[in-house]
């Protein structure tokens, strides 16, 4: 998989694949996000915050948010059975709970914000794309936050320790670990990981993946600047 | 790098220390560090510092706005009604608002009976004058406020305004309603 430290679609070990962020692609959402990393192409919409009837998820006090994730049957190569799935549902959670620690919904009790995460295409780290995309809709939606989080994977492949895993990578490598920051802070919002890694092993995957962060983290704001300083003039 | 009036932040973005200004509208303190917590423009205003929006806003009520409502229910004095959106904006709205119109709210001068002016189930066009928590007050003093869609209350087919001021006649059964009619009424 790897040679000279050269992976299998060209890229060095610490090297993102292209990544291209776009704002405000959905005319009737109040927030949106087209992103496309390699070969993902991913859709996120936000709804809200707005009143809703599921009057048991609701808070007193506060807002909440609630995410879908979705795999179009035509995403993959094998068509995948339409519907909300173990996987769909797993990613759906851990989505919501690491864009919450960035949302200030104080001032907006017994409401909810509603994500959308479509997923066009797949091609590997699919969670940590649909995170990044949906926290770009949030801030496209006006709905005050604390920072915008950013989502990564590194992983191991070959016994090296790689980010940013293709599907390839993902399907053949040692092991893989997503997570999601707030670049500003630092804070860690999602740590996931699969596979073996020893101790050593981890801390410089965490490091690395932090690394790919911050950089996705530039192109994030470089997109939402795209939009709306265009505005201004 | 020093934050001045008009830059343009983004969520998460350092404007300043605490000691420097007041944090107001779209700022947020943290850790005696003041940030932005939307995308926007700087605004300070002796030692008050905001982030006006350069985003669309969740929508949120505010005295003196006008809203699209529903009426759901006449309770003697008082008119319930749902409220569906403001009038400028597409957006839903972000919080569950109960509305309620006072008899005396409804126009200048005196009305008899609440019946007079509203049905349940008339579109309308409101003001708002107070928001307590959720509870809203409203009222139809202006010309544009006040019913813009009604239905007879026998056949519910759609009413047609008439000559006379403040009444409709139904366009299926010919029944004459009094309401209290917008400017804007749409037949």
């Amino acid at each position: 998989m790897i040679t000279d430290g050269v992976r299998v679609d060209g890229r060095k070990l610490d090297e993102l694949r292209p990544t291209k962020i776009e704002v405000g692609v959905l005319e009737r959402a109040d927030g949106s996000a087209y992103l496309e990393v390699g070969g993902n192409k991913i859709i996120a919409g936000v709804y809200g915050p707005r009143e809703s009837y599921i009057r048991r998820l609701l808070e007193p006090n506060t807002g909440v948010i609630r995410c879908r994730y979705n795999m179009a049957p035509f995403s993959v190569d094998d068509r995948k059975r339409p519907g909300p799935d173990r996987r769909s549902s797993e990613i759906s959670k851990i989505t919501a709970d690491a864009l919450r620690p960035s949302l200030m919904l104080e001032n907006y009790p017994r409401s909810m914000v509603d994500v959308f995460i479509e997923v066009i295409e797949a091609e590997g780290g699919t969670r940590c794309a649909g995170i990044t995309a949906a926290s770009v809709a949030l801030a496209d939606a006006g709905i005050p936050m604390t920072d915008i989080v950013v989502a990564c994977a590194a992983g191991k492949v070959d016994g090296e320790i790689v980010l940013d895993l293709s599907e390839k990578e993902d399907k053949e490598g040692e092991a893989d670990l997503p997570i999601a920051i707030m670049p500003r802070t630092g804070e860690v919002t999602l740590l996931q990981s699969d596979g073996n890694l020893s101790e050593e092993e981890f801390s410089k995957a965490l490091d690395l993946a932090i690394d790919g962060c911050m950089q996705i983290s530039e192109i994030q704001k470089e997109a939402l600047k795209n939009k709306y300083l265009e505005s201004m003039e | 790098m020093k934050i001045e009036d008009g830059d343009f932040v983004m969520p998460g973005d350092f404007l300043g220390i605490i000691e420097q200004f007041l944090p107001d509208k779209g700022t947020y303190a943290d850790k005696g560090d003041i940030k932005s917590n939307i995308i926007g423009n700087v605004s300070i205003e002796n030692k008050k510092i905001s982030i006006i929006p350069k985003t669309n806003k969740p929508s949120v009520l505010k005295i003196e706005d006008k809203v699209y409502a529903q009426i759901t229910d006449l309770k003697g004095q008082r008119a319930l009604i749902n409220i569906d959106k403001l009038i400028d904006t597409d957006r839903q709205l972000a919080l569950p608002y109960l509305g309620a119109i006072h008899i005396s709210q409804v126009k200048k001068g005196y009305l008899e009976k609440l019946t007079d002016a509203f049905r349940i189930g008339d579109i309308i066009e409101a003001k708002i004058i107070k928001i307590t928590g959720d509870n809203v007050d409203l009222n139809t003093f202006d010309e544009d406020c006040g019913v813009i869609k009604a239905i007879c209350t026998r056949c519910r087919g759609f009413m047609k305004t008439t000559p006379r001021e403040n009444e409709l006649q139904c366009e299926n059964c010919n029944k004459k309603e009094r309401r209290e009619i917008s400017k804007n009424y749409v037949y």
